[in-house]
This record gives structure tokens, C-alpha cells and sequence, in this order.
């Protein structure tokens, strides 16, 4: 799947800004995101300390990943379960392709994955001529939409309710629902009722993971539908598709996380299902499948643990960060090009794609460190954004304009006289021009910025200049 | 794929700085963790916050005034006399009258289901669900309608207290545990929260007292 084409990242932030549909969309979500995920937060003390719990359990099992690797497999092995080692999207999807053949697949449900997006999985069942069906509601949606997920946690966040009852309608009608629905309690029911016959049908189940607890062997996934639940339990073979850094030593390491993930998703302080799965049915067992796969991925993680971006394998993709990230919340996922989008996305998309397929995404940031103030994992994500930036420079992978721009700053911001002389000759121009009116509405240079909105103008006189006229002796 | 395998676990030690052919114990301290504290009695935070995560619940006396309790809740939403079961010991003996009880897992068509929970935790309202022979899974995902029965002996305060529990009373985790917070609901069109996605639309909770 995914060696992608470069990221045509301003083509895609010009279409998402015009999309009338999307930022409507996008207006509701953030607010709802925003305000549920305070309450929840507010509502307990401990908090804090717990995102400090949270962030060491992560640093402590990244700095040991190998031996925990290896005692989870052993675990899993030892519940009748197997584990598989993919270093690539490709050997990923051929540890799946070859479970589902031995098992006779014809069609797998799919809980949410996004590391099945990452390892483009559907594509590779569909061309095997296996039909998978995603069954998270919002997974469903864009499915039928031939779309990609716009946010980690709400894949549909960027869809109104009448572009799903439309979407509905048009792939429903095959199946014997005639009627237009408009209300969204109709819409779920639909959806309901159409996926529930898939799901007993099955033949193969693929969830992702949210943990993986070493001391048991288990698989944890958090949700809140009960459809990563009917997937895991109904089909012959259930496989767990997980990058290696979910990994998590203990039941009770995995007891503090679970109490920051909810919180920082969706601010509830439980999802309505949080399920560890382990090995295959047992002994007598009436239901739950006879298979228990897991399918552990690099795919650039690795190069990750070594260099100095290793903290952001702590991720434990609640999703925080693009909720309160004002580029995301203003140009929506798609737009990033890539599986994950918002600030987590601008730092693991290089890892992962590569830094040149995707030079726009670590510019996409302003740096206003919202994304980092939330992270329950306690991610210096603007930091690494940062990181990248230089990497860039080092690499030449700033345009030649930049490139110029930024030394003709660089001269001037290392000469303090001559910054500050032209700093007053040009608010001192500036002020004069504005004089009156405070803002710009066109300036040379700036369309860009006065396209969408003024530019403020400044005071007519720097804070130096004013400090030193307010210090008197 | 064992190819993968040693060169991933390889890589990863290098990356690590440690030696590839000497695989360090893990040395893990565990140092104290914060749990959330609060005041009220357990019971009390359990149905506060059971009703803030949608669902309903009620409190008996004694196990025998559990068909009584069902004869209401079918009645109340309207629902045909019969439910799908788990095994508990406890209550096949019940007088169930007019009420059919089929024991066994969800195949699909069964719209109540009874189960009995290993354990419920205060902190969050949060059932927990092991899966065994006398507790299919489908019995908790496939139902329209879920009642649960917990009885207050093993309600405890933390998650932490369920998983200690379990690590003395069995060698291995079953195959699902499920910590069950509330009915199936989704918010993935327009944020707009609506119950019964792909569960249970109702989850009702039986806290036997004492």
C-alpha cells in the first residue's frame, strides 16, 4: 500500500477551507471534543499525576520493548494464541492474507484499526478477493463513501448527517431499505441491522489494539459501539493487528492508561467497553473463536525508538491533540494526506512515509503547544514538530525561498542592533501607514494572509522602545 | 517470519543501546500508584455513576425476589416472557413461573439476556464479565437488552482490586473479560450520542445487597 505520492498538502488545505460541508462538520466536533474532554478532566484531582503515571509506564516499557516483546509472545504462546512479526506494511498484510486463507475466508469484519489503515489491509483482503467490512459505525460510513478515517477516534467526524443518510440510502436500497432517512437515531438503527447479519457471517475478525499486557498475553480494546466485541467473538479466527509500541507491562500499568485514554478521547471516564482478549476460546467454552492471532508491526517504529523521536511512540492515540489543534479543527484529516492526521499524525507520518513524501505536514503547526498541554501521555509533540523542521533544513528539503528568506532573518536576528533598528523602522512605518485604522486589509508580500483575514497593525513603536521609555530611573 | 522476528527484536536492542545476545531482565521498580479518591460509600458511587454511563439499576434483598424484579423489567419495556442465560448456580432453582429460561450463548435471536458478573467497580460504574462454559460472550453483546446481576460482595473500589482478585482465584486470564460500562451507544454522527449501536440499547443492573 502506502509508498504514496507526495502529500499535495496546500491543494488539499485549499479544498478543505472551501468545503462548506466539512467546516460546518468540523465547527460542532471541536466543541464537543473540547468541552467533554474538561469536565471529565476537572471532575478528578488526580489527573495530573496520573498523565505523569501514564507517560513513565510508556517511557519505562519503550526503554525495555524487546524483552517485553518477547515475554508477551511467550504469554500469548502460552494460551494457545500465535504472534507474527511484520517489519513492513507488505509482510503485515501477508501475515493476514495467510491466517485468512488457511481459514477459508470469504468476508472478515473489522473492528477499528488504525493500524490496519496504516498497513492498508482492505485493500490487500479485497484484491486476495476477500470482502472486508468494516462495523464501527463511523468506519462504516466512510467505507461506503470510498473515503479514508479524518480523525483517529471518529473516522466520520468530517460527515454531516445528511451526507450519511444519502450514503445510506444509495447503498441500502440494494439491500431492501427503501426509505430516505433523515434522523440520526434511524440512521444507527440501519446500520445496526444491516451490519448485524454480517457479523454472524463472518468468517474472520480483525481488531486493532489498545494495549497489549505482557503479564497475561492479552489483547485490550477500548470502545464504545460493542462492534470490536462481535468482531472478536463471532468469527473462527480472531487477529489482532497492533503496532509493537502498544505494548504495556501489567494489568495494573494498563488500569492507569485506561483512566487518561477515555478521558483525553471522547471525556468519558470509561468507554462502555473495555475488553481483554486472550488466546482462543477454551475448554467448553460456548462461544468465542477457535483461533487468537496477533500480528505485532514496525513499520518505521523501530528507526523511531532510536533517534530522538522516541517519545512519540508513547501515543496512545486518544486523539487529544487533533481536538485541540487549530489547523486541524480548521482544514480537517483528509486534508494531512496520510492515516494519521493533527499533530501526532505531522510527527509519525514522516516516520512512517517518509519525510519528503510528506516536507508540508511539520509546517502544518503554529506552535501554540495545545496539543501538548493535553497529551495524556505527555508528548512534547511541538517539540519534535521542531525536530523535524531542522531535520528538513539538513536534509535541503526547504524550498530554495524559504531557504533564503530564513538566512536573510537568521543574518539580521544575530546582529541585535541592526534587529532592533529595523524592527522600529518598519513598525514605525507600519504604524504610520495603518494610523487610525488598526488593521490591514491588503499589505504587499501578505495576500496570503489578508486574503482570509486583516492583518493587525502594529503600535507604531517596539516593546523595547516602550519599556525603556516606561523604566525610568 | 522468523526472519522478522530476530531482525526486529535485533534492531530494537540496538536501537536500546543493549546487547543483542544477553537480553537484560527488565529490573522494574514499581513505584506507588495514584488511585481516584472519593468519599461516599461504594455502593452509592457505583449507581451514581452506573446512571451516568446510561444505565439503570436497582437493589435486592434477597436472590429470591429476582423474578419478581424480571417479571417488572419484561413487563415494563413490553418484552415477550423469555430470557437467554448464563449458569448461576443461584438462581435456576428460582420459581421463575410463567417466565422461559434458556440457558446458553446468543446465537443471534435472543433479545434479553441474564448474566451474572464476576465483579463490579465503584470508581467508574463498570461490570466485569468473564467469559467461561456457564458465560458466553454473546450473552452480553448480542442481546437488545442486558440485565446483569452483581451481587455487593464483590464490588470492590478499583480496577486494580478486580485484577488482583483474578490473579488469586485463576492461573490463567479466560479467554474475554469484559469491563462493561454502560449500553452500546456511538456519537459518530455529527457527536450526537445514541444507544444501542451494535450492543445492548439497556443495560440493567440487579446489586444483590449484603
Amino acid at each position: 500500500m502506502m509508498k504514496p505520492a507526495p502529500i499535495q498538502f496546500e491543494q488539499n488545505v485549499r479544498r478543505a477551507l472551501g468545503n462548506a460541508g466539512l467546516q460546518r462538520a468540523m465547527a460542532r466536533a471541536k466543541s464537543g471534543f473540547i468541552d467533554k474532554r474538561r469536565a471529565a478532566v476537572s471532575a478528578l484531582p488526580e489527573f495530573e499525576a496520573l498523565r505523569e503515571q501514564a507517560a513513565a509506564i510508556k517511557a519505562h516499557t519503550l526503554e525495555n520493548l524487546a524483552d517485553y516483546l518477547e515475554q508477551f509472545e511467550s504469554q500469548v504462546h502460552a494460551t494457545g494464541g500465535q504472534v507474527h512479526w511484520a517489519r513492513t506494511p507488505e509482510e503485515a498484510c501477508e501475515a493476514v492474507l495467510a491466517i485468512c486463507h488457511k481459514a477459508g475466508a470469504r468476508t472478515v469484519t473489522k473492528g477499528k484499526t488504525m493500524a490496519g489503515e496504516e498497513i492498508g489491509v482492505n485493500q490487500a483482503l479485497s484484491e486476495a478477493g476477500i470482502e472486508p467490512v468494516e462495523t464501527d459505525l463511523g468506519e462504516y460510513i466512510i467505507q461506503l463513501a470510498g473515503e479514508r478515517p479524518s480523525h483517529i477516534i471518529a473516522p466520520a467526524v468530517h460527515k454531516t448527517r445528511e451526507e450519511v443518510s444519502e450514503l445510506f440510502h444509495h447503498h441500502h436500497q440494494p439491500l431492501g431499505f427503501n426509505d430516505r432517512l433523515r434522523e440520526i437515531p434511524e440512521l444507527v438503527d440501519q446500520a445496526r441491522k444491516v451490519l448485524r447479519g454480517r457479523f454472524l457471517q463472518a468468517d474472520v475478525g480483525i481488531t486493532g489494539a489498545n494495549f497489549l499486557v505482557v503479564e497475561t498475553g492479552s489483547s485490550v480494546i477500548v470502545t464504545n459501539e460493542g462492534n470490536g466485541d462481535l468482531t472478536a467473538t463471532l468469527p473462527r479466527v480472531h487477529i489482532v493487528i497492533a503496532g509493537i509500541e502498544k505494548i504495556v507491562p501489567t494489568l495494573a500499568d494498563t488500569a492507569v492508561l485506561l483512566r487518561v485514554l477515555a478521558r483525553s478521547a471522547t471525556g468519558q471516564e470509561m468507554s462502555a467497553y473495555t475488553t481483554f482478549s486472550t488466546g482462543p476460546r477454551r475448554d467448553g467454552d460456548l462461544d468465542g473463536p477457535e483461533e487468537f492471532h496477533v500480528v505485532l508491526i514496525d513499520n518505521g517504529r523501530i528507526d523511531m525508538l532510536g533517534n530522538e523521536f522516541r517519545d512519540m511512540l508513547r501515543c496512545i492515540r486518544c486523539g487529544a491533540c487533533l481536538n485541540h489543534c487549530p489547523v486541524y479543527g480548521a482544514i480537517g484529516g483528509h486534508a494531512y494526506g496520510s492515516v494519521y492526521p493533527g499533530p501526532m499524525g505531522a510527527i509519525l507520518t514522516p516516520a512512517i512515509a517518509g519525510l519528503e513524501e510528506s516536507r508540508d505536514l511539520p509546517q502544518a503547526c503554529t506552535l501554540n503547544g495545545r496539543c501538548n498541554s493535553v497529551c495524556p501521555v505527555k508528548i512534547p509533540l511541538t517539540s519534535l514538530l521542531r525536530a523535524l523542521r531542522s531535520r528538513q533544513w539538513d536534509l535541503k528539503l526547504v524550498t530554495q525561498r524559504s531557504r533564503y528568506l530564513l538566512r536573510i532573518w537568521a543574518f539580521v536576528a544575530k546582529r541585535p542592533r541592526l534587529y532592533h533598528w529595523m524592527a522600529r523602522l518598519g513598525i514605525g512605518l507600519l504604524g504610520r501607514i495603518a494610523r487610525g485604522k488598526g488593521r490591514f486589509t491588503a499589505l504587499p508580500f501578505a495576500g496570503a494572509w489578508t486574503g482570509a483575514r486583516d492583518f493587525p497593525a502594529p503600535q507604531g513603536i517596539t516593546f523595547q522602545h516602550a519599556w525603556k521609555k516606561q523604566k525610568l530611573p | 517470519m522468523s526472519d522478522a522476528r530476530a531482525a526486529m527484536l535485533n534492531r530494537i536492542r540496538a536501537a536500546l543501546g543493549q546487547p543483542a545476545s544477553n537480553p537484560s531482565p527488565s529490573g522494574r521498580q514499581a513505584a506507588p500508584r495514584i488511585r481516584p479518591h472519593w468519599e461516599e460509600p461504594d455502593r452509592e458511587r457505583f449507581a451514581a455513576k452506573l446512571a451516568k454511563a446510561g444505565a439503570t439499576s436497582t437493589i435486592l434483598r434477597t436472590l429470591e425476589e429476582l423474578p419478581g424484579e424480571l417479571d417488572r423489567y419484561l413487563n415494563k419495556h413490553g418484552l415477550e416472557r423469555k430470557l437467554l442465560a448464563s449458569v448461576d448456580e443461584d438462581w435456576t432453582t428460582l420459581p421463575w413461573n410463567d417466565i422461559r429460561i434458556d440457558i446458553g450463548p446468543n446465537l443471534g435471536d435472543g433479545l434479553v439476556s441474564l448474566t451474572s458478573a464476576y465483579g463490579g467497580i465503584a470508581e467508574t460504574g463498570t461490570l466485569v464479565l468473564l467469559s467461561s462454559k456457564a458465560s458466553p460472550t454473546t450473552l452480553n453483546f448480542l442481546s437488545e437488552y442486558h440485565v446483569v446481576l452483581l451481587r455487593e460482595k464483590d464490588l470492590v473500589r478499583h480496577m486494580e482490586d478486580i485484577f488482583e482478585r483474578m490473579w488469586k482465584e485463576m492461573p490463567t486470564l479466560p479467554r474475554t473479560v469484559n469491563l462493561i460500562t454502560g449500553p452500546s451507544r456511538t456519537a459518530d454522527i455529527e457527536q450526537t450520542i445514541q444507544l444501542g449501536a451494535h450492543g445492548p440499547r439497556q443495560l440493567h443492573v440487579v446489586l444483590l445487597a449484603g
